[in-house]
């Protein structure tokens, strides 16, 4: 087993990976960037270095400086954590040349699952089932338009270096097609350096559902059931489930059975992910692979009762797996909140800043995967993710009445969240029923979601009592000062930033 | 001493007045607390159990109440917000004897310059100078952490004056828009 693993990552997931180490005497190495010095994960790790300035090109994408770090404090592997370099052949490989273990799947996986063009062409040839569309990079715009055309729409043009829900654009129109090709192509570009796109018909209101795998080095591969991911703004995820309403015992038999599959076709080990369209009918299609952890991963922890990144850190020294598939169980239900510093009364606008009060929801099946921590300053060069919290119960109902009352308790003060907007989804009525698709998030706040509380005189009353009482002594409790924050500095950050407070 | 005082509440776009009456406390940790509240009246109990953290208990509710000051008080205002439960409210407590300089200038008074939150690209502007906007309406789009962002009118108004073009870099602080 190894005896020191580099993190290379930040944030919550740098956090929870580290915790797995520890518990198995691991000795952990963060990095941090020049905002970062502060953070969760500094504090947290066993040794610290930084990596450079803000921007995440200076910083957590830079292999050279990972590769570094890993020779400076004598790490023996490496895990990458999600999103930055997580699914980057050149830094798995760049580990490989160093002597330095990567916590993932072989650099072959990563190349043909990368490439989204180049995996369905793959599964095309295996007879898998793919979400109609072209298998080939479109190079010009006659193309894109034959393709769109005998495909049918509405169409979805995709960046082919894409992925995690970046890089797409709908196209309900031929009228639309031509401006679309051109924007896609650029920010393909820029996000991801290649203006490859393809086309993928456009499903209607389907479901995302993904399947976990898991294989070792020696051969053994195997799925650890489903998770949901339907609700999603903007094609990013913002809560997800496990088990999938949708599913029963047969058809998750076959997404697993056809994610085993899709693996073995690409020589994978380690954890990986395997995400599917599934259609009104029922029907699945492979949407693409993605070959690291997921932000979602505890959902499948917490019903399957298998810690993901000890499994990985397991099969990356080269141990068998300890199940086979007929061991793999699922009990109860889970339920992710991801907890984002938006507004979504300011139409999710970021909100970052310092987090003047944090306290996490506690008490029976209550897990928080948290980055942060309260006198912290959320930066702005990053994800704002700042935690996930994830419900376990019984069953769906008992995960989603737990979640509402974990919600209630989780106290943000000084920054937004989305805590708010979890609220109001866990009474939606279709939510509730399990009838939701990939739209319903967008629909529900095109319908108002986000209204307006009704009134609560009893609610009132207190408001307008302690309001007075305590106008009545020295002044306000205000919250002790922060080290080092100059009271003029948040007095003025307060004022630009002018806003009501929310309920 | 009696204690006699005027109250605005607003929570979300709503807005109200109220009168409590109650003897001011003459133990600063808690106590009973019979109050007078616009046309009822009342009998609480109460109990700061944290620094601006209230228990109250009325007729057997328990009710708790977290208090921050709320920025951008000016002289002789006092601005609380309190927060009940989930719910915050903002609370404008008018003392009868502090007169001297007060302003009653809310926020959603007079103008308002709208300024960047944070240092972004303003890629679309979506209204015009001399626009009259509802509370709400989307203003101008700015790029920022990777996504692009819809600025909101805080309240309705008119825009008098927009500081800025389609394509400006802005840093935080800089004034975008002019609502009156």
């Amino acid at each position: 087993m190894f005896r020191k693993v580099l993190i290379a990552n930040r944030g919550e997931i740098a956090v929870r990976v580290m915790r797995a180490c520890r518990e198995m005497g691991i000795a952990t190495v963060g990095v941090y960037s020049d905002v970062d010095r502060k953070a969760l994960h500094v504090r947290y790790a066993d040794e610290a270095y930084p990596i450079g300035p803000a921007p995440s090109s200076e910083s957590y994408l830079r292999i050279d400086r990972m590769i570094d770090v890993a020779r400076r404090s004598g790490a023996d592997a490496i895990h990458p954590g999600y999103g930055f370099l997580a699914e980057n052949p050149d830094f798995a490989r760049a580990c490989e040349d160093a002597g330095v273990v990567f916590i993932g799947p072989p650099v072959a996986a990563m190349e043909l699952m990368g490439s989204k063009t180049a995996s369905r062409r793959a599964l095309i040839e295996a007879g898998l089932p793919v979400v109609p569309g072209t298998d080939r990079n479109l190079e010009n715009f006659v193309d894109v338009e034959r393709a769109a055309r005998a495909i049918g729409y509405p169409v979805m043009l995709k960046a082919s270096a894409g992925g995690g829900g970046k890089g797409l654009r709908l196209v309900v129109s031929p009228a639309e097609l031509e401006s679309a090709y051109r924007n896609a192509r650029s920010e393909a570009l820029n996000a991801f350096t290649d203006p490859s796109v393809y086309i993928e018909k456009s499903i209607d209101r389907p479901r995302h559902v993904e399947i976990q795998i898991l294989g070792d080095r020696h051969g053994n591969l195997i799925h650890l059931g489903e998770r949901e991911c339907s609700l999603q703004r903007r094609h990013q995820k913002v809560m997800e489930e496990c088990p999938s309403p949708l599913l029963d015992e047969a058809l998750r038999q076959r997404m697993g059975e056809t994610a085993v599959r899709i693996g073995r076709l690409a020589g994978y080990f380690n954890a990986g992910t395997v995400e599917f369209l599934v259609d009104q009918h029922r029907t699945f299609h492979f949407l693409e692979m993605n070959t690291r952890l997921q932000v979602e991963h505890p959902v499948t922890e917490m019903v399957v009762g298998i810690d993901l990144v000890k499994e990985q850190l397991r099969i990356a020294a080269g141990e068998p797996l300890a199940w086979r598939q007929e061991d793999v169980r699922l009990r109860g239900a889970a339920l992710e909140c991801r907890i984002y510093a938006e507004d979504p009364a300011n139409n999710f606008f970021p909100s970052p800043g310092v987090i003047r009060r944090l306290q996490a929801a506690r008490g029976p099946g209550v897990r928080s995967d948290s980055g942060v921590y309260e006198g912290w300053t959320v930066p702005l060069e990053y994800d704002p993710l700042l935690a996930k919290l994830v419900v376990w119960g019984s069953d769906r109902a008992e995960a989603i009445a737990r979640t509402r009352r974990a919600l209630d308790e989780y106290e943000v003060f000084g920054i937004e969240t989305t805590i708010p907007f979890f609220r109001r989804v866990l009474e939606h009525p279709d939510f509730l029923a399990g009838r939701i698709d990939t739209g319903f998030i967008d629909r529900a706040l095109a319908e108002g979601i986000l209204s307006e509380d009704a009134p609560a005189p009893e609610l009132e009353r207190v408001a307008l009592l302690v309001a007075a009482l305590n106008a009545g002594r020295n002044g306000p409790a205000r919250p002790a000062p922060l080290a080092r924050e100059s009271a003029w500095k948040s007095a003025g950050r307060e004022a630009l930033l002018n806003r009501w407070p929310r309920a | 001493m009696k204690m006699k005082l005027h109250l605005t509440l607003q929570h979300g776009s709503r807005e109200s007045e109220h009168q409590i009456e109650f003897a001011a406390p003459t133990d600063g940790a808690g106590g009973s607390l019979p109050f007078i509240l616009d046309q009822g009246s009342g009998d609480a109990d109460w109990a700061e159990v944290a620094p601006g953290v209230y228990s109250i208990l009325i007729a057997g509710r328990s009710y708790e109440a977290r208090v921050a000051a709320q920025p951008g008080e000016v002289a002789g205002q006092i601005l609380r917000v309190v927060t009940v439960g989930t719910r915050h409210y903002r609370v404008e407590v008018h003392d009868p004897r502090r007169r001297r300089g007060a302003s009653r200038a809310a926020p959603s008074d007079g103008p308002q310059e709208i300024r960047a939150p944070m240092p972004g690209k303003i890629v679309k502007i979506l209204v015009s100078e001399n626009q009259e906007v509802a509370q709400g309406a989307g203003l101008l789009v700015i790029e920022a952490m990777k996504m692009q962002n819809e600025l909101r009118a805080p309240r309705s108004g008119r825009v008098e004056r927009i500081y800025i073009a389609e394509g400006t870099g802005v840093e935080t602080g800089s004034h975008l828009v002019r609502l009156v």
